[in-house]
């Protein structure tokens, strides 16, 4: 199986190759792909096109974008704080690619988390620092002195400011996967992510009672550290890699130890009026004070490795 | 000319091709794909690939309850339909667009956090060509209102 990784989107350079070629092959006569051949002249999918899907497919693995993990937390009534940010002045730290891009992540997971809470100026010193790592990594054109004055410009305007945050953060993101340097990309998608979730963790102040629509949204995060490990796994070879991915299986060892039980069957409703499609189903969750408390050691311990 | 030195130009030509093409998908993704996602904010993922057809992409993703999504794909205008289905962690379909005349947006919500994987597929309609082009994936969030 040809196996294609993204948070965004990979190319291996073989692979790449096979890609384009077959771009630029499009004038090619269908019978010289024999397995494509046995398809030919059927419209939609069926069960033949589903195997040779199963067999050709590329695989994306998506993960809690910071934008998304910052409206997570702010949707579970989490507040505000400042203090859990990592501090601007830490950018001097970062010399190596790997740190680079872990804390253009954390950045990003910070810039998003201050967009969302309306801290503008916060936002335009995070959205600069997030240009100094881009600059720093050769991501051209992702991050430029238009996009802080946009933000400047825009600074009562949630909306443009979030729309702001989303397209710099594709754009990073497209350009190291696109230009043969998918595991940077992974990297800055498991920094952005191991803030969010330290941000959340600190924001519980350490307790299970307090606010349990932001402890459910940390169990959770059980699921998508499966995507985090399945994507690194891609690149485990490279060593800058291999010492986060180790770190993320600490914590899946503790994550194992927090239950998530399906109680229902699943009902798929669709809203006729609005079109909307709701995927009906319940589950519970369960996690120890003493788990709980690892949890929170641990991601602590990561992430404060991360930005030192 | 030598072999060696063909091989070396040719795999020059290929690089620059591979560029090229993903470069155009980046393109592709903001400017054909983004705006459909209208007034859902676009969560900052890049997803994109040329795929011809019969080729496919398979997606994994956590959603979480309490969001509403938008899922849009979007293709080269030369391509046949995308047909995509999306699957629970139970392996069951929970939604096929192929029942709905192949549409290319799907708005959705769970009251449960789940994983669900989003297959997508390149179909064949075309008779002698085999047609490829960008093929991008995007996943928009609703807005919040306070």
């Amino acid at each position: 199986m040809k196996r294609f990784i993204t948070n965004s989107f990979y190319f291996i350079a073989l692979a790449g190759l096979a890609l384009s070629f077959n771009a630029c092959v499009s004038g090619n006569q269908k019978q010289q792909k024999s397995v494509e051949e046995n398809i030919v002249g059927t419209a939609g999918p069926n069960d033949e096109m589903m195997e040779e899907f199963a067999k050709s497919k590329l695989i994306f693995y998506s993960l809690p974008s910071p934008l998304e993990t910052a409206m997570l937390i702010k949707r579970s009534g989490a507040s505000f704080n400042e203090e859990l940010l990592n501090p601007l002045e830490n950018i001097d730290k970062y010399t190596t690619n790997k740190k680079m891009a872990l804390n253009l992540g954390v950045y990003s997971a910070d810039l998003s988390y201050t967009s969302l809470f309306d801290q503008t100026q916060s936002s335009i010193k995070y959205m600069a620092n997030a240009k100094r790592l881009a600059d720093g990594l050769g991501i051209l054109d992702a991050i430029d002195e238009s996009t802080i004055h946009q933000l400047e410009e825009n600074m009562n305007n949630r909306d443009v400011i979030l729309d702001i945050i989303s397209e710099t953060f594709m754009s990073s993101n497209a350009y190291l996967t696109e230009n043969n340097r998918p595991a940077l990309a992974a990297m800055v998608l498991v920094g952005g992510w191991v803030e969010g979730l330290y941000l959340a963790t600190k924001l519980s102040n350490g307790s299970l009672e307090n606010n349990k629509k932001l402890i459910d949204r940390i169990i959770y995060q059980k699921l998508s550290l499966i995507t985090v490990i399945n994507l690194l796994e891609e690149y485990k070879e490279e060593e800058d890699v291999a010492s986060v991915l180790a770190q993320m299986n600490q914590l899946q060892v503790i994550f194992e130890q927090v239950k998530i039980v399906n109680t229902s069957k699943v009902e798929v409703e669709t809203d006729a009026e609005n079109k909307t499609t709701t995927l009906k189903a319940d589950s519970e969750t369960h996690i120890s004070k003493d788990v709980f408390e690892k949890l929170l050691n641990k991601v602590d311990e990561i992430r404060t490795e991360f930005i030192s | 000319m030598s072999r060696a030195y063909k091989a070396i130009i040719s795999t020059v030509i290929a690089i620059l091709l591979v560029a090229k093409v993903n470069g155009q998908c980046v393109a592709f993704a903001k400017e054909s794909c983004k705006s459909k996602l209208e007034t859902y904010v676009h969560d900052g993922n890049y997803h994109a690939a040329t795929l011809s057809e019969g080729e496919g992409v398979e997606l994994h993703k956590t959603f979480f309850e309490g969001q509403d999504y938008r899922l849009v794909i979007c293709k080269a205008e030369k391509l046949p339909n995308i047909y995509f289905k999306v699957i629970n962690e139970l392996g069951r379909v929970v939604y096929d667009n192929s029942k709905e005349n192949y549409k290319a947006i799907w708005d959705f919500n769970t009251s449960k956090t789940q994983e669900l994987t989003v297959q997508i597929m390149v179909t064949e309609d075309s008779e002698k060509q085999v047609l490829s082009g960008c093929v991008a994936v995007m996943f928009g969030i609703k807005k919040m209102t306070d």
